[in-house]
C-alpha cells in the first residue's frame, strides 16, 4: 500500500450552525451544536486513509477531556500513529466554526499543542517520509517544522503538498519563504488574497494571485474557489476547473477533502489537473455532511461519483478555453480586416492588424457590453481614438454580435453603415465617432465623469495611437483624468512604431521614454506584448483594482501582425492590400477569400 | 420698443441662470477653460462643486471632454471666450460634437469688439462664420440679459444638437420683459416699419433701436427686426419684411463676412434679391480701446446705421 505522511494539525472543533453570520455586537442563534474532530492534518489524514493509501500522521495533541475526541476517526487502520505525539502539559487545539451552510463557515482558532510540534519530532519521521509517495503539510503548525518537513521530503525527491491556512492572522512572509521548491500549494481565495496582499474575487484576480505565487518557486498554485470552482496556475498558463454543483449542507472539511485526494492522485502519480478533478469530487461529497471528517467518502464511494458525474461530460473546463477562444477571435478579425479591406480596396491595415488582440480581449471579455441593446446605460465603453483602426472595431462588433459578418463587406461604401472611421450614428456598438486624432482621451474622460455623476461603476476603454499621442490634446487630456482622478478610465496604447510618413522616432522624436512620460503625467502604467492575449486579459484585470489614478496600458505591438509582408512595413498604413496581396494574406491567416 | 436707462450683464444672467437650473436639472454640468471667474460659471462652480469641471487652459480637451459627457446623457454646458471657444477648438466642435450631432451647449462670452481694452486678439469676429459653416450647429446670439436667461433656461432641457450661444462681455440695455419666448428660427420685429429694414443680431439691438429713432425723426419708418437665432435664421421674417421696403440693413458686431449680414443676404439672394447693405466689421482686425469707442470707430453705431439707412433710400 502506498504511503502518504501527513505533517499537520489536529483540533476538536466546535461547531454552532446558524441561519447566517452575526454581525459585530450582535447575537444569532443557532440550529445545532456539534463538538468534531478536526484540525487540517487529521482531517486529510482520515480523508487520505478512506481513499485507501496508508497514513503517517504526525500532529501534536494535549491531555484533556477533549483528546480523545480529536481522535475518534484517526483510530483508523490506515492510519500510521506512531509519530503521533501527545503532551501531558498542553491542551488540544480549539476551533470555534461558525457554520451557516451553504453559505460558508467563519473559524477562531486556538493553536494549543499544534503551535508545540518540532523539527526535531519531524526528525523521527524520516524514515517513513523516505518510504512515502507524498508529503502534505499545512500552515497551521510552525514554519520551521514545516521547513523541516519539505527538506526532509525534498532529499528523498518526495512530492510535496501544502495546504495554506490562517495566513492572514500570522507569518504570512514566512509561509512565501518555504514556498521555493514545493510541488503543489493549495489554498482558498481568502488565503491566497492575505498571501499576495490583493482582492481574489474572480478567476482572472486569482490567476494573478498564483503567477505572483509562482514566482516564489512553486511549481503548481491550486486556488479553490468556492462556487466559482478551483484554479490551477503553473508553468501552461491558468486552468479553471469548475466544481460539481452539488447541494452543500456544510462546507467544514471540504478544503480538507480536497488536499487529501488530490495527495492521493498524486501519490498514484496523476497529473495535476486529473488530481484536482478527484479532490472537487471529493470536496463536493463531503460538503454534503455536517463536520470535517463525518462524510469522507471512500474510494469507492469517489469512483463512483466520479464515474456518474463523467459521464455527463466531466467536470473541469479550462481558462486556457478562454484564451484559445480569444485567440480565435483575434484571428477571425485579422481574416475579416484582410477581407473587408480588399472589398474596399482603401482604408488601414497596419495599425488594425496590430490593434486586433486588445479589441479582441475588450469585446469578447473584458467590456460590460450587451450586443442586443448597444445602447445600454450601464455598459462600458470604448472610444477608438485612432479611428483609422475602424476594422479592427467592426470586425470585433461583429465577433460580438452587435453586426452580422455580412455587413462588413460594406466597409466605406455609399449608403453603408461601416464609414471609413467609427460613426457612433450609424453603426450599433460604436460609443463615439473618432478619426480625426488626438480627440478620444478627452471624450473617454466625459463619458468617465459622466459615469462617475451618474453612480455607475462603468468604465471606460480608450485606444490611442503611438502617432497620435504627438498631439497636443491628449496630453492636456491625460492631465484631465489624473485632476479628476478618473480611475474607471483605461487607456491602451497601441505602439507599433509606425506613422504615415516613416517610423515614430523619424517623423518625431521624443515619444521615448514614453512609459516615464505618462507616469509623469500620475498615470499608472502596465508594458505588455500587446500580442499576448493572457498578458492583454492581466493587464486589463489589474487596470480595474488600481483606485485613484487611470490606467495606461503601453501595449508593445507590430504594425501588419500576422500578414508576413505586412508586419513592420510602413507602405501598409494606409493602403488596403490588392487582389493579389488579399489572397496571399487569407492563405497566411488560414482563410478563404469566399465572402 | 423702449431701451432702459440701467444696462446689465449678461454675463451675470448666465452665471445666475446656470445656478438657478442646477438646482432642478441634476444632469447639468458645466465646465470652463481657466475663465470661469469671467464667464460668470465660477457662480455655478461654488453652487455645485461636483458638476463644474475646470478644464484648465485646454479649450481642445474642454470640447472633447464636453462630448463625452453629452453622449452619456449629461445637459453640457462649457464655457470660455468666444475666441477661445470657437477658433481653438474648432475642428474638434466639428468632428466631436456636431458630426455626432451631440447636445453641447457651447456657451461663450467676450464675443466681438466690445471686448474692448484686451484687443484683437480676443476680439472674437469671425466665431459667427465658422461656427455657422458646420452642420448640425446652431447659433444664437441674445441681446439683454432677459433674453440671455431665458434662452439658458431653453438650453437646458434642448438636446437635439450642438449650440453656439454667443454672449458679450459688455453690459448691454434691457430690452425684453418677462414675456419673452425663445424659439429656434425665429426674428422679432422689434419695431415695425415700411420703408427700410434693420437686423440686428445679439447686442446690435439696442444700436438698432436708436436708428429707428433718428430715422423717426427725419421721417423715415425703420422695421427693426432682431435675429437672436443667426442658425436657423427666420427666413420668412426677412423675405416678408424684405418684401415691404426692398431695402435692408444688417447690424452685428462681427465680420461682414460669413456672420448674420451674409446669412440674410443668403436667404435675400435665392428668394427675393433686394438692396442690402452689411455693417459689421468690414475684413480688418480692430484694435484696442473702449467699446463705445470702437463701436464708434467702426460704424456700430445708430448714427452709421441711420445715415446708411438714407444712402440706400437716396435720401
Amino acid at each position: 500500500m502506498d504511503e502518504i505522511t501527513v505533517i499537520g494539525s489536529i483540533n476538536i472543533d466546535f461547531m454552532v450552525k446558524t441561519e447566517r453570520m452575526p454581525e459585530r455586537g450582535e447575537t444569532v442563534a443557532g440550529d445545532n451544536f456539534y463538538i468534531l474532530p478536526g484540525g487540517k492534518g487529521a482531517n486529510q489524514a482520515v480523508a487520505i486513509a478512506r481513499l485507501g493509501k496508508k497514513v503517517n500522521f504526525v500532529a501534536k495533541k494535549g491531555k484533556d477531556q477533549f483528546a480523545d475526541t480529536a481522535m475518534k476517526n484517526l483510530n483508523h487502520p490506515n492510519i500510521n500513529l506512531e509519530y503521533m505525539i501527545n503532551d501531558e502539559a498542553l491542551s488540544t487545539g480549539v476551533a470555534l466554526v461558525n457554520t451557516t451552510g451553504q453559505k460558508g463557515n467563519k473559524v477562531t482558532w486556538f493553536t494549543g499543542a499544534n503551535d508545540k510540534l518540532t523539527p526535531a519530532e519531524i526528525d523521527r519521521a524520516e524514515e517513513a517520509i523516505k518510504r512515502s509517495k507524498a508529503v502534505v503539510v499545512c500552515t497551521e503548525i510552525p514554519i520551521p517544522t514545516i521547513k523541516r518537513a519539505l527538506e526532509l521530503a525534498q532529499k528523498y525527491k518526495v512530492k510535496t503538498v501544502m495546504n495554506v491556512g490562517n495566513a492572514g492572522t500570522k507569518h504570512r512572509e514566512e509561509i512565501k519563504e518555504v514556498l521555493r521548491g514545493l510541488d503543489i500549494v493549495i489554498m482558498n481565495e481568502r488565503e491566497g488574497g492575505y498571501l499576495t496582499n490583493r482582492l481574489i474575487s474572480h478567476m482572472e484576480t486569482g490567476s494573478l494571485a498564483g503567477n505572483e505565487l509562482r514566482k516564489l518557486g512553486v511549481n503548481h498554485v491550486i486556488i479553490t474557489m468556492g462556487k466559482e470552482g478551483t484554479l490551477l496556475v503553473n508553468e501552461h498558463g491558468s486552468t479553471v476547473f469548475h466544481g460539481y454543483g452539488v447541494e452543500v449542507k456544510d462546507t467544514v472539511g471540504g478544503g480538507d477533502a480536497f488536499v487529501g485526494a488530490v495527495a492521493c492522485a498524486i501519490a498514484d502519480g496523476k497529473f495535476v489537473i486529473d488530481a484536482i478533478d478527484y479532490g472537487n469530487a471529493a470536496g463536493a461529497i463531503v460538503t454534503q455532511s455536517i463536520g470535517a471528517q463525518e462524510g469522507l467518502p471512500d474510494k469507492a464511494q469517489l469512483d463512483a461519483f466520479l464515474k456518474e458525474h463523467h459521464k455527463a461530460g466531466g467536470s473541469y473546463k479550462k481558462y486556457t478555453d478562454t484564451i484559445k477562444m480569444l485567440e480565435n477571435t483575434a484571428l477571425n478579425m485579422r481574416i475579416n480586416i484582410i477581407k473587408m479591406l480588399g472589398c474596399a480596396c482603401s482604408g488601414h491595415p497596419g495599425g488594425s492588424l496590430s490593434a486586433a488582440d486588445i479589441v479582441a480581449v475588450l469585446y469578447k471579455h473584458v467590456m460590460k457590453i450587451d450586443p442586443k441593446n448597444p445602447k445600454w446605460e450601464e455598459r462600458d465603453r470604448f472610444v477608438l481614438s485612432k479611428g483609422h483602426a475602424a476594422p479592427a472595431l467592426y470586425t470585433a462588433l461583429a465577433e460580438a454580435g452587435f453586426i452580422k459578418e455580412e455587413e462588413l463587406w460594406n466597409l466605406r461604401k455609399i449608403d453603408g453603415d461601416l464609414s471609413g472611421h467609427p460613426d457612433m450614428k450609424k453603426t450599433p456598438g460604436v460609443d463615439m465617432t473618432t478619426g480625426s486624432l488626438g480627440q478620444g482621451l478627452s471624450i473617454a474622460n466625459g463619458m468617465a465623469l459622466a459615469a462617475k455623476l451618474q453612480k455607475k461603476d462603468s468604465r471606460v476603454y480608450v485606444m490611442l495611437g503611438d502617432g497620435e499621442i504627438q498631439e497636443g490634446q491628449i496630453w492636456e487630456a491625460a492631465m484631465s483624468t489624473y485632476t479628476r482622478r478618473l480611475d474607471n478610465v483605461c487607456a491602451v496604447l497601441d505602439y507599433n512604431g509606425l506613422q504615415i510618413d516613416g517610423s515614430i522616432g523619424q517623423v518625431k522624436s521624443g515619444l521615448e521614454p514614453v512609459v516615464e512620460k505618462w507616469k509623469a503625467f500620475n498615470w499608472n502604467v502596465i508594458e505588455i506584448d500587446g500580442h499576448n492575449i493572457e498578458a492583454i486579459m492581466e493587464a486589463f484585470e489589474e487596470a480595474k483594482k488600481v483606485k485613484g489614478i487611470p490606467t495606461i496600458i503601453i501595449a508593445r505591438t507590430i504594425k501588419g501582425k500576422g500578414v508576413s509582408f505586412m508586419e513592420r512595413k510602413v507602405e501598409y498604413h494606409g493602403a488596403a492590400p490588392n487582389e493579389a496581396e488579399t489572397e496571399k494574406a487569407l492563405n497566411e491567416l488560414g482563410g478563404c477569400r469566399c465572402k | 420698443m423702449q431701451i432702459s436707462a440701467k444696462p446689465t450683464s449678461m454675463r451675470n444672467t448666465y452665471g445666475d441662470t446656470l445656478v438657478k437650473l442646477g438646482a432642478t436639472h441634476k444632469n447639468l454640468v458645466v465646465l470652463d477653460a481657466d475663465l470661469a471667474k469671467s464667464t460668470q460659471t465660477a457662480r455655478f462652480g461654488k453652487a455645485y462643486p461636483d458638476r463644474f469641471f475646470d478644464m484648465g487652459i485646454a479649450e481642445q480637451d474642454l470640447m472633447g471632454t464636453a462630448a463625452g459627457l453629452a453622449a452619456s446623457g449629461m445637459s453640457v454646458f462649457a464655457s470660455t471666450f468666444a475666441m477661445f471657444g470657437s477658433g481653438r477648438p474648432w475642428e474638434q466642435i466639428r468632428n466631436s460634437i456636431c458630426y455626432p450631432n451631440l447636445p453641447v451647449k457651447i456657451a461663450v462670452t467676450h464675443a466681438g469688439i466690445s471686448v474692448g481694452e484686451d484687443g484683437p486678439t480676443h476680439q472674437a469676429c469671425e466665431d459667427i462664420a465658422i461656427m455657422r459653416a458646420i452642420p448640425n450647429m446652431k447659433v444664437i446670439a441674445p441681446a439683454d440679459s432677459v433674453e440671455a436667461e431665458k434662452i439658458v433656461e431653453y438650453l437646458a432641457d434642448y438636446y437635439d444638437s450642438p449650440v453656439y450661444l454667443r454672449l458679450a462681455r459688455m453690459n448691454t440695455p434691457v430690452v425684453f420683459d418677462s414675456n419673452y419666448k425663445f424659439e429656434f428660427g425665429k426674428g422679432i420685429i422689434a419695431e415695425q416699419g415700411r420703408d427700410v429694414t434693420v437686423i440686428s443680431t445679439g447686442v446690435m439691438l439696442f444700436k438698432a433701436l436708436e436708428a429707428h429713432k433718428l430715422l423717426a425723426s427725419d421721417g423715415i419708418s425703420a422695421e427693426i427686426i432682431h435675429m437672436p437665432s443667426i442658425k436657423p435664421v427666420d427666413a420668412k421674417m426677412i423675405l416678408e419684411s424684405a418684401g415691404k421696403t426692398r431695402n435692408v440693413i444688417t447690424i452685428e458686431e462681427h465680420s461682414i463676412i460669413g456672420g448674420l449680414g451674409s446669412a440674410v443676404c443668403e436667404v435675400l439672394a435665392e428668394n427675393l434679391p433686394a438692396r442690402v447693405k452689411r455693417i459689421g466689421m468690414t475684413d480688418r482686425f480692430a484694435e484696442s480701446g473702449e467699446p463705445e469707442a470702437l463701436f464708434k470707430k467702426y460704424g456700430l453705431t445708430g448714427n452709421n446705421i441711420a445715415s446708411e439707412a438714407k444712402k440706400l433710400l437716396n435720401r
